[in-house]
């Protein structure tokens, strides 16, 4: 069975920098090596780096996010952002994808934090657009200096009725 | 044969941090990841950084130096600061590690015609770094790391001493 746990610890997070290292160039994200290391910063200091495991127990995902979000430069703490989600090739497949959104969305619903709102960017294809689209509302398109991105929110409440529904 | 390749895309430098996370603590014991991680940004934004490759494409070490001091928010240019060099153990010799040497120096007066001064820190502990950069440089100065990591001394040279100490070995 996948599972889905905070990187609390350096032997977490060291194994969260290793999967994205070995594939770095697969990444999927349009901007440079530096600025995923950025990510990795800020979402280790805001506790929000997460380790998708398989079920013998290998590291096999990672998803990062941070406490704000970067369309008003992180000022409003009730939305987190997702800055990057990574699954090993072999687990794509499989339900490894809707069990990290069912464990985020469950995270924040029995935390005693006020966060209401899970955002994220996208490149603005067809493919993320109709794969985004099933669970988060597409706010608008702009520009940023990795070209243009599309920026997405869903409620936590939401997200977990569609990954629960998918992860069945 | 090894050699040497100039980080200079995604592939490199994801590589670099690869090999720097994974022996971060035979550099500095107890590294931490994020200090680790935080390192790799500052020589990709302020510095240049180099993996070294053997004859089956493995990486076996790595090189960096940064243009300007961190303490000091990268100001004074004219000061170039090697980084946590590492080679793994069957690459611990003289002849690598001069020819890291050599790599570091002609992309540091690549990098910055106006570099005067080389300046090269280690833990204070490490004996193996501290017995080649004493051939190499002076001690400078000692500080204790504001991070618990013990001491570190900080060896000095001037960038043209640096260079003529390389070119002796070609």
């Amino acid at each position: 069975m996948n599972q889905w746990l905070t990187a609390d610890s350096e032997a977490a997070k060291e194994s969260a920098v290793i999967l994205l290292s070995r594939n770095g160039e697969h990444l999927g994200v349009p901007y440079q090596w530096s600025t995923v290391l950025s990510s990795l910063l800020c979402s280790m200091y805001d506790n929000g780096l997460m380790i998708g495991l398989d079920s013998s127990g290998e590291i096999a995902g990672v998803l990062a996010y941070t406490s704000g979000t970067g369309e008003d430069k992180y000022q409003d703490r009730t939305k987190i952002e997702v800055h990057l989600l990574f699954i090993e090739k072999r687990m794509r497949s499989g339900r490894m994808l809707t069990e990290a959104m069912r464990t985020l969305a469950g995270m924040i619903l029995d935390s005693p934090s006020e966060i209401r709102e899970i955002a994220f960017y996208a490149n603005p294809s067809a493919i993320n657009r109709r794969l985004f689209g099933k669970f988060a509302e597409l706010i608008h398109t702009s520009e940023h200096p990795c070209g243009m991105l599309d920026y997405y929110r869903v409620i936590p409440e939401r997200l977990l009725v569609y990954a629960s529904r998918h992860s069945a | 044969m090894v050699r040497f390749e100039i980080c200079r895309n995604t592939g490199h430098w994801s590589a670099f941090t690869e090999f720097y996370v994974e022996h971060r603590h035979r550099i500095i014991p107890d590294y931490k990841i994020s200090h680790a991680l935080v390192d790799v940004k500052n020589v990709m934004k302020h510095g240049r950084g180099a993996i070294l490759r053997d004859r089956t494409n493995h990486i076996v070490g790595i090189g960096s130096f940064v243009l300007g001091m961190e303490e000091h928010g990268f100001e004074y240019k004219h000061i170039a600061v090697l980084g946590n060099c590492y080679f793994t153990d069957d690459y611990r010799n003289n002849r690598t590690f001069i020819r890291g040497l050599q790599v570091l120096a002609e992309q540091i007066g690549n990098a910055a015609s106006d570099v005067t001064e080389v300046r090269i820190p280690t833990a204070a502990d490490n004996s193996y770094t501290n017995r080649i950069y004493q051939k190499i440089a002076n001690k400078f100065h000692t500080f204790e790391s504001g991070h618990g990591y013990g001491l570190f001394h900080v060896y000095s040279t001037s960038y043209d001493r640096f260079v003529e100490f390389c070119n002796r070995f070609r």
